[in-house]
């Protein structure tokens, strides 16, 4: 862990912890789901990257903005969503966030300035950026922070909008979890040079860190977001991180890509979870008895929403052509 | 009433909604003290300001993007696509998330941009500075499709453009630029999906769009001394389309031809004569024409280029041939 | 509580995973990310790793078993002792209930229904008629046959203004039809119209002064009530009887007249009762007769000074009122322009 704790707030750590067990728990039972066949459609797991949506959204505040991806569900539940809508989302259900309409690729709590996760690899780079002009336009001091991975630091789009975020001086941070894969492929067989070095070449203050240590990504990100508000963005951060389930829900036999050694080196030896939960016991923090509760009490959250979202009912037939376009007033 | 150029509404349009609206903002190439290469902005910066009227870099998709998220976050941006041939480069900011943003979240989130760019050829620009692309975003569901036919229309759509709570795609005929109509000087909106009957007449309908409502004018010119009396509808937006004013105009004359200046095939005219079929088939005296630019990339020889778009003798020898029962393709 | 194993669903399309083996025994002890079974999808034959640690039991699916994606194929339990096969199938049942993919309608379903539902056998017509929707839509509405204008030689495709043809046209010809009452089906009906006999007269004539051949108005009469008959019905591949009568009780009866030389008729002995009945009274001052049904309708031909007078009596057993008129106007055709039917 890092030598100087971010927060000083036992309710911080006990939260940041709780989050990150949480979003565990909604990919361990999503997984289930879909593998059960009572999902419908394709879904990535987030598994193993916890430490970088916690640790990131932790330091923001409700107004501010993320744009997140196809791996989003992590996202989501950091910045502030419940269990209960998030499942009915991923089942279509009519009480899912986006009515059922998005799903495991576009889901997202909009009331938490979530912009939505989104299946285009790279796609919400432009709308991250957008929304950080508009904090500087409307004289808000909104930060918008941009998940992406690796694989999309391939896209042009990304070049042209911290061109334009970097000149506008824009209240963004493109936040690339690198997970060591771009989908079935290893990042550095897709990746020339270093990512960081391509943020700098527009001038833009660049930083790595390990993105399993929650308590280095929110120490860094608080510092930046400050940095932000004052007129000093954009940033870019690699979060150098893990993805322990494959590609997507399926993608079960990828010893071509990755070994399995690798896998359980990172789960053994890297687990934010499980290393941040030691932390907080050799600190003193918590005891073991009490992560244990917080454990249960998220896995019979999820439980119970799983079953909730199951019973749920599906959106009337009636939804299927509301919502093409917004209503004028 | 006071006569003024297209490019002048636009200005115009853009001036009173920037006045009306602190969020509205304009960003595009060359938009502030350029005033675009068809100088329609011009002055505009002089009055809002640099962190209104914004340049930006040469990158379509990257300032379609941030369009797209800053009107998800508050504001009415106005996004300048200096020819409508740049659409392909920014097709996936625009169609994959414009305009699903609002569905696919339940309708939690809202894009009210305005893409304004432009249409038309035989501009002498060649293949890749003359194309009419509107029916590839009108394809789109949770587009707005709007084409104004004159200043008058250029400027009240363009309003309505501004104030709506969704993505609009508003195509100018770039030849049109210098064409003079008269426009009120009062402040006043043209709704969308309301179409215009831009001439009354019996014997056969003429719908056109844009560039082609000029077309259509002329055609009917010399109908008229044919003793033939046609009726045009210019539809003013195609998404929403107004099947009504189409239909009703049919139900009376029994003949229609759709005249669009996008490719023929796939096109604007294929639809809406495919809507005429299906809804007013038994009121049909003649098959529904449809005259569309030609399938092939615009060629540059003006010897070439004239050959490709609707021309108000053909579309008037056409419109003949079905007043008379005569067939325009064999039966 | 025991762990599922489930066939897990690796593909978008995939409905079921065919087992290719089990790795692991009933009652071997598993860690999680054990290999437990291959599965073969549409794609590729895949390992599937255990999700729990415990011991494998219950093992109801065998190797070569096709089994529906989500449905439990073992358990993972604490004590290697095998859970009882109630116990599975109590199990698989409220899986099955639990599965909402089963009271979703599949969306290609739903599509199809109202258009299976609006669609309206159209039955085949014989030849088709060219016209626009509009002119074939105001005809229905005033009940009349575009084929009639066809039939008159007006050039194809019809469009609106063609109606104004068509209403003259069967407005001569309704001037001589009864009402439209309902009426028993073996009711006489009648049907009149007036021809010039300038046509024949000059065809006779010609015939007679160029070719040498004189021909019988009788066997005229044969053929072209042949033909007519024949088109009107439809009765391509039939044998048609006719018999022509006179006042004077002479009769005549051929077998497919229209298919016979007009100069060579040849008249058949047949007894039985003919197809068609034509009454020639052209010979006689009368000019009409209403006598009713026969066994066969019965065209019935005067003559004035200009004109054959033509009345058809039938009933709606015997001819449609649309192949009357179609015979009518035909036989009138005929008569105006012999060459025609010659050629």
């Amino acid at each position: 862990m890092s030598p100087v704790p971010a927060k000083t707030n036992t309710e911080d750590y006990i939260r940041m912890y709780t989050q990150m067990v949480r979003i565990r728990a909604f990919e361990d039972n999503a997984n289930q789901l879909y593998l059960s066949a009572k999902m419908p459609g394709l879904t990535h797991m987030y598994s193993g990257q916890e430490a970088v949506a916690v640790g990131m959204c932790e330091a923001l505040e409700d107004s501010d903005k993320i744009t997140s991806t196809h791996r989003g569900h992590g996202h989501c539940v950091a910045k502030g969503a419940d269990f209960q809508q998030m499942f009915c989302e991923l089942l279509g259900k009519e009480e899912g966030y986006c009515r059922g309409k998005g799903g495991s690729m576009h889901i997202a709590d909009q009331s938490h300035g979530n912009l939505g996760a989104n299946a285009i690899v790279g796609g919400s780079m432009g709308i991250a950026t957008g929304a950080a002009l508009t904090a500087k336009r409307l004289g808000k001091d909104d930060v918008t922070v941009c998940f992406f991975g690796d694989g999309a630091t391939a896209q042009g789009l990304w070049y042209e909008v911290m061109n334009m975020a970097a000149l506008w001086k824009l209240p963004v941070i493109y936040a690339c979890e690198n997970n060591g894969y771009s989908e079935y492929t290893k990042t550095h067989e897709i990746a020339a040079g270093s990512l960081t070095a391509r943020a700098e070449a527009f001038g833009m203050e660049a930083f790595n860190v390990n993105g399993q240590d929650v308590l280095a990504v929110n120490a860094l990100t608080q510092k930046l977001v400050a940095r932000c508000r004052m007129g000093e963005g954009p940033f870019f951060i690699e979060l150098k991180t893990y993805r322990y389930h494959g590609h997507h829900v399926g993608d079960i036999n990828r010893e071509y890509y990755r070994s399995k050694d690798e896998e359980a080196h990172w789960k053994s030896e890297h687990d934010p979870i499980t290393n941040f939960g030691e932390w907080m016991l050799s600190e003193g923090i918590v005891n073991e008895d009490e992560l244990g509760t917080i454990s249960d009490a998220v896995m019979a959250d999820a439980e119970a929403a799983v079953a909730y979202a199951l019973d749920a009912k599906y959106p009337n037939e009636a939804e299927v052509d509301m919502h093409v376009f917004a209503p004028n007033a | 009433m006071r006569e003024i150029t297209l490019s002048k509404a636009v200005n115009e349009a853009i001036a009173e909604e920037m006045r009306r609206d602190e969020t509205v903002f304009l960003l595009g190439e060359d938009v502030a003290e350029a005033g675009t290469p068809f100088k329609i902005l011009s002055g505009l910066v002089e009055e809002f300001g640099t962190e209104r009227i914004i340049d930006t870099p040469i990158a379509e998709p990257g300032f379609m993007g941030i369009a797209v998220g800053a009107a998800m976050t508050g504001t009415r941006p106005i996004v300048d696509l200096m020819f409508g041939d740049f659409l392909f480069l920014v097709m996936d900011q625009l169609c994959n998330q414009a305009a699903k943003t609002h569905y696919m979240s339940g309708g939690k989130l809202n894009v009210p941009l305005v893409l304004r760019t432009n249409l038309g050829a035989t501009r002498r620009s060649a293949a890749q500075h003359s194309q009419s692309l509107h029916a590839l975003v009108a394809h789109i569901p949770g587009l707005k499709v709007a084409l104004p036919s004159s200043a008058y229309e250029a400027k009240g759509l363009l309003k309505s453009a501004i104030r709506d709570n969704n993505p609009v795609v508003i195509f100018e005929d770039k030849l049109m630029y210098q064409d003079k109509a008269e426009v009120p000087e009062e402040e006043y909106l043209i709704p969308f999906g309301v179409a215009n009957i831009k001439r009354p007449g019996t014997d056969i309908t003429l719908v056109a769009t844009s560039s082609m409502v000029q077309v259509a004018e002329k055609a009917a010119g010399i109908l008229n001394s044919d003793g033939i009396s046609a009726e045009i509808i210019d539809p003013r937006t195609i998404v929403p389309l107004d099947e009504e004013t189409i239909l009703n105009s049919v139900r009376k004359t029994s003949r229609a031809m759709v005249i669009d200046e996008g490719h023929q095939s796939y096109g604007v005219t294929a639809e809406i004569a495919s809507r005429i079929n299906e809804r007013a088939f038994y009121h049909l005296d003649a098959p529904v024409i449809r005259m569309g630019a030609m399938d092939v990339p615009v060629p540059f020889s003006p010897a070439l280029e004239d050959l490709t778009v609707p021309t108000p003798e053909g579309v008037a020898h056409n419109a003949r041939k079905l007043v008379r029962g005569e067939l325009v393709h064999a039966a | 509580m025991p762990h599922d194993v489930i066939m897990p669903a690796l593909g978008m399309t995939q409905d079921t995973g065919k087992l290719v083996s089990w790795l692991k025994n009933e009652g071997d002890p598993v860690k999680v990310g054990d290999i437990l079974f291959e599965v073969e999808t549409d794609k590729s034959t895949m390992e599937v790793d255990a999700q729990a640690e415990g011991f494998l039991t219950g093992i109801c699916a065998a190797a070569g078993d096709d089994v529906p994606v989500g449905n439990v194929i073992a358990l993972i339990s604490q004590t290697p002792g095998a859970a009882t096969p109630a116990e599975k199938t109590v199990r698989q049942a409220q899986e099955a209930e639990a599965t909402p993919a089963t009271d979703v309608p599949s969306p290609v379903d739903r599509a199809h229904e109202p258009i299976e539902q609006t669609i309206v056998a159209v039955p085949p017509t014989g030849d088709r008629i060219l016209a626009s929707p509009k002119a074939k839509r105001i005809a229905a509405e005033l009940g009349l046959d575009l084929s009639d204008l066809a039939r008159t030689g007006h050039a194809q495709p019809y469009h609106f203004a063609d109606i104004e043809v068509l209403k003259s046209l069967a407005a001569r010809a309704a001037s001589a039809l009864p009402s439209t009452d309902v009426q028993p089906a073996d009711a006489s009906r009648f049907l009149a119209l007036e021809a010039r006999t300038k046509g024949l007269n000059a065809f006779l004539e010609w015939m007679q002064t160029d070719g040498n051949i004189r021909l019988e108005t009788p066997h005229v009469w044969a053929s072209y009530a042949a033909a007519c008959l024949r088109k009107a019905t439809q009765a391509e591949d039939t044998v048609l009887s006719l018999r022509v009568t006179r006042l004077d009780g002479t009769t005549a009866s051929f077998l497919d007249a229209d298919r016979q030389r007009l100069s060579k008729m040849v008249s058949s002995d047949d007894e039985a009762t003919p197809d068609f009945i034509v009454r020639d009274i052209t010979d006689n001052p009368i000019t009409q007769m209403r006598l009713g049904a026969r066994e066969a309708p019965v065209l019935t031909i005067a003559k004035s000074k200009k004109h054959y007078l033509l009345s058809l009596e039938f009933t709606s057993r015997q001819m449609t009122d649309d192949q009357a008129i179609a015979f009518m106007l035909d036989f009138c055709a005929r008569l105006n322009d012999p060459l025609k039917h010659v050629l």
